[in-house]
């Protein structure tokens, strides 16, 4: 037989929570059903309401979701050390399954405003191959550090993600090969 | 011992919740002040009594403009809608209502409380603007939607659209002001898992589903107050050819929907704000007669044929155009015609009487995929036709009534016109149940061509669209064997059971023919053509400003002669695989059919094509050049893709495979495609919106044109 203890209390209070309208009598008729020692009625009342209230507030605080979830931008950068950067194809992956990709952004540079493509067969494992190529006039392209993209991320629970990035290919307008760093900085969300 | 750790817990428990119910008190009041938004004071509070008064327009409140409604002081008087300039705004409240509902009309500004006299309502949609490129037989476009908040508070805008059903939507991109952010393609109950974490979250997030093939809803979430969003959506489909003319088509408006009693995945048809009340899982609000809300579009059309282009026209719309040289043409919608309640449909005659078959390639590192456009041999137009059983069927719904189903009247008279010595025929209505005019086919005599032109000048449109009592009605009687049964379905097709009906057709086709017959001004164009697909035969439309005459004088041309059957195709050295349609479709006089497969051979080579007409065998001969390696057309995988989906769902409707959504799904995923199963989502995760929760305000939109709202809309809060 079962009692009418703490945890039953906490049962109703996440039940009213769910209903969005605590009923005590229902909790009440529960507790008659478990055939539990009789509680004084208001001692009830005001453990139900405790936790109803408790759980209500703790649903709508964001805190305990965020733990399960959060949103984070990463930014890469390329360093064309010099050398005019008019396209590149790089390689961006979460190692665990603590990131999902939910967007990618362009660059800062007007070289590479434009968001850009990926390959979706690849994004199905969390890992996104970029690619982007300008044709704007050489003297107009990046040559130092630039942000060239912005990948939107979801991080699942409290785990922490384990990102890379490996820069694949980096060339000039010529299509010549260049020689770059790629790096990337999670950015603060504001 | 358990009495005694109860009682040990009762008397723990006494003194510790009166001092947490202290505690979250305080806390509780805290957490109300801080997390009450600007705009949330839905529901206004308490109004004494009638009042009256007169409210000056704020500069810069006309139709398109975010009305400055945040930091007025009494927020539960606030227009809704901002005013035109020396407009007199009454604004009304009641006294005798303690406390007032929540509405949908506007968020933030509390119930629905003003009263304007021009109709015009706020919503979050505000403009359209389409682009197309067509090259060939290949159309690229691309769709902008302009969402904006006109209210006071944050809001997630939810809009109700229509796209081609062979679109191959494969591009999504969210913009806010200069940045752009692009939309990943996931598998859809993911991507709507992170849409609703990133809306509840406060950040910026666009979501794109499928409901139908030609219906998608476009979901913009955390809208701040005054903020605009654009969505940017590109897909590729193949044109329509048509007796001797190329059709490009963009559907503007999705017809309200009628679904059978106990369906919930349908399509519901309610008024505004009126939303949850159809018991469906997708609804589209629709505008009263006289509302508007600013919402408009533009469209451009971008032809390069590769010939001359003989000649053009639009009759849905008036449109303007310009031609840089023989083979190119630009059509731009007028702005006086950019109210969204009609298809829009241009078409065009290139140079040369009739234009050959043609294979188009690309290979990448996927592969080769082409697609063949099948041409029927011109013998066949010298051929005569068998005897008919002509079965038509007409839908008498609530929606076809008015200019609809005066169209598909006249169709039906032209058709009984048309009809020869030897031929039968039968006259079936539809709508909530259906009726046949005889009890069999009739032969095609004078007297009884008279007596069913006086029962079809009878028919008008009202009640429901139970569809399947017409399928039944029209495909189950038998067959007269020295007669060729083509049966003309004449329909709107607003419904939202659209998979029931093409499985009842495909159970019960026998060996009749389908020709189907989309009346009206935004008809179910996937409901339609697969219908004339399931069917094996061919579909026409017939726009409010058409000749219903001339359509019908145009299918009888075609029925006229015997088409192409029993077709069969050596692909030779193409080596071709996975072609769609699966089932090749018979070839009527002026319908070619389009194919698309993959490919693995590289050499020049010749497809043979082989049938029957009238009994007789018929062969063609196609070349095909395949050392090209330059050719490219980057469309093709996409439209290869989008035809391998629609093939796994045209399968699902009457052959129910547990494995066909996971198959649907991985197509989709692999090239980046919308369906059924997979959906697009943005986020931008730089930063939070402040405030509550956003309130939804889904976008009204006007009924097609020539639909009237009184017997297709529902304003009854229950209906199902």
């Amino acid at each position: 037989m079962r009692t009418l203890d703490g945890s039953a209390i906490l049962e109703c209070a996440g039940r009213a929570k769910r209903r969005r309208r605590f009923r005590l009598t229902e909790c009440l008729r529960e507790r008659a059903a478990f055939g539990a020692r009789r509680i004084p009625a208001p001692r009830v009342l005001i453990s139900c309401f405790v936790f109803g209230l408790a759980a209500g507030l703790f649903a709508q605080h964001p805190a305990l979701e965020e733990g399960r979830s959060r949103f984070s931008a990463v930014d890469i950068y390329l360093d064309a050390k010099g050398a005019p950067l008019a396209a590149y194809q790089l390689e961006f992956r979460a190692t665990n399954t603590a990131a999902r990709i939910v967007g990618i952004e362009g660059g800062e540079h007007p070289a590479f405003a434009g968001p850009p493509f990926y390959d979706p067969e690849a994004m199905q494992h969390e890992r996104v191959i970029l690619a982007a190529f300008s044709a704007i006039p050489t003297d107009k392209l990046p040559a130092g550090k630039t942000r060239v993209a912005t990948i939107h991320l979801q991080y699942i629970g409290n785990q922490k993600p384990a990102l890379e990035l490996k820069l694949q290919t980096a060339a000039d307008s010529a299509g010549t090969k260049i020689s770059a760093a790629a790096s990337f900085e999670e950015r603060k969300t504001k | 011992m358990k009495a005694a750790s109860r009682r040990c817990f009762r008397l723990l428990w006494a003194p510790a919740s009166t001092l947490l119910a202290l505690a979250i008190a305080l806390l509780s009041g805290c957490a109300n002040k801080t997390s009450t938004p600007a705009g949330a004071y839905y529901g206004g509070g308490a109004f004494g009594g009638y009042s009256s008064r007169t409210i000056t327009p704020l500069p810069g409140t006309q139709a398109g403009t975010p009305p400055a409604f945040a930091g007025t002081p009494s927020p539960g008087l606030l227009p809704q809608s901002p005013a035109a300039a020396g407009e007199e705004l009454w604004v009304i409240a009641r006294g005798s209502e303690p406390v007032a509902q929540r509405s949908n009309e506007s968020p933030g500004s509390g119930a629905l409380l003003a009263r304007f006299e021009e109709k015009e309502v706020p919503m979050p949609l505000k403009h359209t603007s389409v682009h197309a490129s067509i090259s060939g037989y290949i159309s690229a476009v691309e769709v902008t939607q302009q969402f904006h908040n006109p209210y006071s508070s944050k809001i997630e805008a939810v809009y109700v659209f229509p796209l081609p059903h062979n679109a191959a939507v494969n591009e999504f991109i969210m913009s806010l002001g200069q940045r752009r952010i692009r939309g990943i393609i996931r598998e859809r109950k993911e991507a709507e898992a992170i849409y609703q974490e990133a809306r509840r979250q406060g950040y910026v997030a666009s979501l794109l589903t499928e409901e139908r093939p030609n219906i998608f809803t476009q979901s913009v979430a955390n809208i701040e107050p005054g903020n605009e969003i654009e969505v940017n959506i590109k897909y590729f489909h193949t044109l329509a050819y048509v007796d001797g003319w190329y059709e490009f088509v963009f559907p503007m408006a999705v017809g309200p929907r009628f679904n059978p009693p106990g369906m919930t995945e349908g399509i519901g048809a309610v008024a505004r704000g009126k939303n949850g009340t159809s018991g469906q899982s997708t609804e589209v609000q629709y505008l009263k007669p006289g509302e508007s809300t600013g919402h408009d579009i533009s469209l451009q059309v971008d032809v390069d044929a590769g010939v001359p282009i003989e000649e053009f026209e639009c009759k849905t719309h008036e449109v303007t155009h310009t031609s840089s040289a023989p083979e190119r043409l630009t059509v731009s919608l007028s702005p006086a015609d950019g109210l969204p309640n009609k298809d829009f449909v241009l078409r065009y005659r290139v140079a040369g009487d009739h234009i050959k078959s043609s294979l188009l390639t690309h290979r990448d590192e996927r592969g080769g995929f082409f697609t063949l456009m099948l041409n029927p041999p011109s013998e066949l137009a010298a051929l005569r036709r068998q005897p008919l059983e002509i079965v038509f069927v007409l839908d008498c719904s609530g929606s076809m009534d008015g200019r609809p189903i005066e169209q598909a009247k006249a169709a039906v008279h032209r058709g009984l016109r048309l009809l020869q010595p030897g031929d039968s025929f039968q006259l079936i209505t539809f709508s909530m149940t259906a009726s046949r005019f005889g009890r069999a086919p009739l032969e095609a005599t004078p007297e009884n061509i008279h007596r069913a032109l006086q029962y079809l000048n009878s028919l008008r449109g009202e009640g429901g669209t139970m569809m399947f009592e017409g399928i039944k009605a029209a495909l189950d009687f038998p067959h007269d064997p020295h007669r060729l049964r083509f049966v003309c379905f004449l329909t709107d097709g607003y419904i939202g059971n659209e998979s029931e009906i093409l499985g009842e057709i495909h159970q019960r086709l026998g060996d009749s023919r389908i020709f189907s017959f989309g009346i009206g001004s935004a008809v179910n164009r996937y409901l339609i053509d697969h219908m004339a697909q399931v069917g094996r035969g061919a579909v026409a439309y017939l726009a409010p400003r058409d000749e219903a005459a001339q359509t019908m004088e145009d299918f009888f041309a075609r029925i006229s002669h015997p088409a192409l059957t029993g077709l069969k195709i050596d692909w030779g050295g193409l080596q071709a695989t996975e072609i769609f349609p699966r089932e090749l479709p018979d070839l009527f006089v002026g319908r070619p059919v389009i194919l698309t497969g993959r490919f693995t051979g590289s050499q020049q080579t010749s497809v043979r094509v082989s049938g029957n007409a009238a009994g007789q065998p018929v062969q063609l001969e196609l070349p095909a050049n395949l050392t090209d390696a330059a050719a490219t057309h980057k469309a093709l995988p996409s439209v290869w893709a989008r035809m391998k989906i629609a093939d796994f769902a045209d399968r699902a409707t009457y052959q129910p495979d547990r494995d066909l959504p996971g198959q649907i799904k991985s197509v989709a995923l692999d090239y980046g495609l919308m369906s059924a199963f997979t959906a697009f989502i943005a986020v931008d995760s730089t930063r939070r919106t402040v405030g509550a929760e956003a309130r939804t305000v889904p976008v009204a939109v006007p009924l097609p044109e020539g639909v009237k709202y009184e017997t297709t809309v529902d304003e009854s809060p229950d209906r199902n």
